[in-house]
């Protein structure tokens, strides 16, 4: 495996990419399911996107145009069956040497092309949980109780996926004693199933499926008005239609009659410009406590104006999930440290100019 | 029956001291240590000591044991070696212990004052005191018999007891070799191997039985009628062979218990006299490029099985990692093998056949050859000059219809490229390179080869020396065959720019732009070409056609530039096309635009 996260936090390559002149380009590996080289991909151009805020993080649209990737057998590349995937590589060029850092690692499936006498080819690359999730059980009834959290993600995803590589963090924290995976969909389950040791499974970069708590991000930039932004473009939305005025949760399970109702009111209910009233009905709420409290959860964490921003800036794929940025930018009313939720990126060949990435950061809530 | 070796004298110590070893200790003696006190990390600073009652330790000693003083680290240290011991078993908190016949018993005594002991009796060395004020003592005692052992002390003596075990007697030996039913050349010395078990080996009896009759081993490899006791070794090579027959035989082994019993049951072994390979004939034509290798060979018992015939340098004393053709292992019991003209033959060397043969049962002989040489005529390098013209010519003489020819040419001073290979047809050979018009130091080289038994073979290279050729003309030349070229005439050149992405973008609130660049991929261009005639334009157009890859030569511009371009390989990226000028002339004119991509 690589050591690219070295490589990431190195003074050479914090340096290099927020450099004002920078030389960079991007290629694609055909890689087996054990990171192994197969050989190098002739892509003409990849349009990736990565959401750490969903399971199936990664994305990609590639074309081609070389007949020799148009599949005729089940080894061929581009077919589904060959277990080969695609890993894309970014490039920086620096004085001493390149330093490389894969951006993803995805499942290469269902090629589409036109033929008009040339060849334009097209293959959509999926994160490997997509895959994973359409596994099933079969007719089995694998039972998982009483295990450790670190073992049943291991035999969950050794039914689903035998042999691709997983890598789950040890813990001691066990399943009740009857858990059984059966009929549920699989992404249900490993969400559960992870989520009893406060873990999440989500693909790494080099498309091992990993299943660890979720790591904090690091501060990647400093994106403050003035000489040394790079950001280009801002997009940003404000948003207080969600402000309720009062939460009614009310319950539905079947064991409680007459039906409990657990009220919370905004404190400046005085206000007459907020109006909206939530309405909840939650089938697990079975106390006038647990009511109360949900209302008071619910309506707190919508409470405060949301700000929702989307930056344009030169190429950084080294950007994860949750690193942070602080973003000055007065005219938009924009202050504070961000997060970056995810991004979309198009990679093309030496011949066209390096396009710009844009950003999608977390929203935040203000006053 | 165990016995004590000898003590280390009782003493009160510090972190890492070192004790030498009672004289006369060896390897496979028992040591128990005692180290009291609380120093942190207490005990003996080697490793493979078991921990065993009150502070105390045993190791059965190896060489690297001794090979330096005992090390400890303790407030106070006691210690015996015993030899023809096996283990520490029980332990009491007295000084008595029950123990079996052959044993003894080591005791760590101490008492707040005064002595551990009436009088001395069993005591080893002297007592001492301890930093703590006690008095310390280590006494120990053979068992005459099985029962309970003890050792009188006085009243108040604190006493932790320990029974040293004695060895067991031994097992039979496991008889190593030779195997049951091996077969050993009467060439060869027999090693005969076999592993004692149980205790420390003192001496072992090997016992051989066969045509001579009843022999045992001495530790220099001969026979010795009567009993002899080998000192200890679990390996004797004989000093001379065996004569051919049929053997059996067997080994015991003693520790200080005792005799152990014979393995049984005794191995059997057969001696044979070897194969041999008789006379070589090895027989080599010149240039027929072929080696045949005839011999018979006998059988000393069965028959002859395998054969193997290897070719090698004659001096090397390696013949199967130098070899330079080998038949392998083949299966029948003659041997005639030919060595095809498809070896990678040294014209001229001295080489040597070996050939071994297997019989029955395994025993193999290898004989060498005399020395023999594969030699042919080589062929003779071409002549070749390099004259100056429009384009330089090349012309290699001294060929023979039907000969392979290559040619190359170097460009930059250092490295060969392909200028052509093609068949002779006559003697001479006359191929014109633009390339070689470069205003640069260049040469050329040509070979020929002639076949030999359905082998080519290569001529040295004839080389010129190096001359410069001054650029005499724009000239395109084909990328796979470079003596192929056409005379191009240029109406223009357009710019040349290097294919490069690039991206500008300012940030906001003002400040440098950023620029954002990939990597150089060569060049690319425009050029016009020019036609007197439509069958001239015809012409061209089809080269460019016919090859995907070419080299543009292109002399310098203006007059006395030092340094003329270099060529550069390109491929056409527009599809060709034709330009009319206005027909005011009897002679149709047309332009040829070519646009261009430089393949690296």
């Amino acid at each position: 495996m690589s050591d690219w996260r070295a490589v990431v936090a190195s003074p050479a390559w914090v340096d290099g990419v927020t450099a004002e002149h920078r030389v960079i380009s991007a290629r694609v590996e055909a890689v087996g399911v054990d990171g192994s080289h197969v050989g190098w991909v002739p892509i003409d151009a990849a349009r990736i996107s990565f959401d750490g805020t969903q399971t199936e993080q990664w994305q990609a649209d590639l074309t081609f145009s070389d007949p020799d990737l148009v599949p005729y057998s089940p080894s061929a590349w581009l077919d589904g069956r060959s277990g080969v995937r695609l890993r894309i590589w970014w490039h920086l060029h620096t004085d001493g040497g390149i330093l490389e850092v894969p951006v993803c690692t995805v499942v290469a499936e269902d090629p589409t092309g036109t033929d008009d006498g040339t060849l334009t080819g097209q293959v959509r690359g999926l994160d490997p949980l997509a895959i994973a999730r359409r596994g099933g059980y079969g007719s089995r009834t694998i039972s998982v109780g009483g295990m450790t959290v670190t073992d049943a993600i291991t035999h969950l995803f050794d039914a689903l996926v035998p042999g691709w590589p997983i890598s789950v963090t040890p813990t001691t924290v066990t399943l009740p004693p009857v858990f059984d995976l059966w009929d549920r969909e699989p992404a249900e389950d490993w969400t559960e199933i992870a989520g009893m040791a406060g873990m999440v499974v989500r693909t790494d970069r080099e498309g091992t499926i990993v299943c660890a708590p979720p790591e904090p991000g690091t501060h990647v930039g400093d994106w403050v008005d003035g000489p040394t932004c790079p950001v280009v473009e801002y997009r940003w939305e404000q948003r207080t239609s969600s402000i309720p005025r009062r939460v009614v949760v009310v319950s539905t399970s079947p064991d409680v009659t007459p039906p409990i109702v657990g009220v919370w009111e905004h404190p400046d209910a005085a206000s007459v410009q907020i109006i909206t009233e939530t309405r909840v009905e939650s089938s697990t709420v079975t106390t006038q406590d647990a009511a109360d409290s949900l209302a008071r959860l619910t309506g707190q964490r919508w409470a405060r104006r949301q700000v929702a921003v989307t930056a344009t800036i030169p190429q950084r794929p080294d950007l994860g999930y949750r690193d942070t940025v602080s973003v000055v930018r007065p005219l938009s009313q924009l202050h504070g440290l961000f997060e970056v939720s995810g991004w979309d990126l198009t990679l093309a060949g030496h011949d066209q100019p390096p396009a710009l990435m844009t950003v999608s950061l977390m929203t935040r809530l203000e006053d | 029956m165990a016995g004590l070796r000898g003590f280390i004298q009782g003493q009160n110590t510090g972190v890492g001291t070192s004790l030498a070893w009672p004289a006369g200790t060896a390897a496979g003696d028992l040591a128990w240590l005692y180290t009291g006190g609380s120093l942190p990390q207490s005990g003996p600073q080697s490793s493979g000591w078991t921990p065993v009652g009150h502070k105390a330790w045993w190791k059965i000693l190896d060489s690297s044991d001794l090979a330096g003083p005992l090390v400890v680290t303790a407030e106070r240290v006691k210690a015996a070696v015993f030899y023809g011991a096996d283990r520490i078993g029980a332990t009491s908190q007295q000084a008595s212990i029950k123990v079996g016949a052959g044993d003894w018993m080591v005791v760590d005594a101490s008492r707040r004052s005064g002595s551990c002991t009436p009088d001395g009796t069993y005591r080893l060395g002297t007592e001492w005191v301890s930093v703590t004020g006690f008095t310390q003592a280590t006494l120990a005692r053979a068992a005459s018999g099985a029962g309970t052992l003890s050792i009188p002390v006085t009243s108040g003596t604190d006493a932790i007891s320990y029974q040293v075990v004695a060895e067991a007697l031994p097992l039979a030996p496991t008889l190593l070799s030779p195997t049951e039913g091996q077969r050993i050349s009467t060439v060869d010395l027999p090693r005969f191997a076999w592993r004692h078990r149980g205790g420390t080996l003192r001496y072992s009896i090997v016992e051989l039985v066969g045509p001579m009759g009843t022999r045992t081993l001495r530790d220099d490899g001969t026979l010795h009628t009567g009993t002899w006791n080998l000192a200890p070794t679990e390996a004797v090579t004989l000093q001379a062979p065996l004569a051919a027959g049929s053997y059996t035989w067997r080994a015991r082994t003693e520790n200080y218990a005792g005799q152990g019993p014979w393995a049984s049951p005794a191995t059997t072994f057969h001696v044979d006299e070897p194969p041999s390979v008789g006379a070589i004939t090895v027989t080599a034509v010149a240039g027929t490029l072929t080696a045949r290798v005839v011999a018979t060979p006998t059988a000393g018992y069965g028959s002859i099985e395998q054969t193997r015939v290897t070719i090698a340098p004659a001096s090397s004393a390696s013949p199967e990692s130098d070899a330079v053709w080998t038949s392998g292992v083949e299966i029948g019991a003659t041997v005639d093998e030919t060595a095809p003209p498809t070896t990678t033959w040294t014209n001229g060397q001295s080489l040597r056949a070996w050939v071994t043969v297997w019989q029955t049962g395994g025993i193999s002989t290898t004989t060498m050859s005399a020395p023999f040489t594969v030699s042919w005529t080589p062929t003779a390098a071409p002549t070749v000059t390099l004259s100056a013209g429009s384009p330089p010519m090349v012309s290699v003489e001294g060929l023979a219809a039907g000969r392979r020819v290559e040619v190359e040419q170097q460009l930059d001073g250092t490295t060969w490229t392909p200028l052509t290979a093609t068949t002779a047809v006559g003697t001479s050979l006359d191929v014109g390179s633009p390339l070689l018009a470069s205003g640069r130091p260049v040469r050329v080289r040509a070979r020929q080869a002639a076949q030999a038994s359905g082998v080519w073979l290569w001529s040295a290279w004839a080389e010129t020396a190096t001359q410069t050729l001054p650029p005499v003309g724009c000239y395109l030349v084909c990328d796979a065959d470079r003596s192929s070229y056409l005379l191009a005439h240029l109406v223009e050149e357009g710019p040349r720019e290097w294919v490069q992405g690039l991206t500008v973008s300012h940030g906001l609130g003002g400040g440098t732009a950023r620029v954002d660049r990939t990597p150089e991929a060569g060049r690319s261009g425009h050029m016009v070409l020019r036609g007197d005639t439509t069958a001239e334009v015809a012409a061209i157009g089809a080269w460019l056609a016919a090859r995907t890859t070419f080299w543009y030569v292109f002399p310098p511009e203006g007059q006395g530039l030092a340094t003329p371009q270099e060529p550069i390989r390109m491929r056409r990226i527009t599809p060709r096309s034709t330009a009319r000028t206005a027909q005011t002339g009897l002679i149709e004119r047309r332009h040829l635009p070519v646009s261009w991509v430089e393949a690296l």
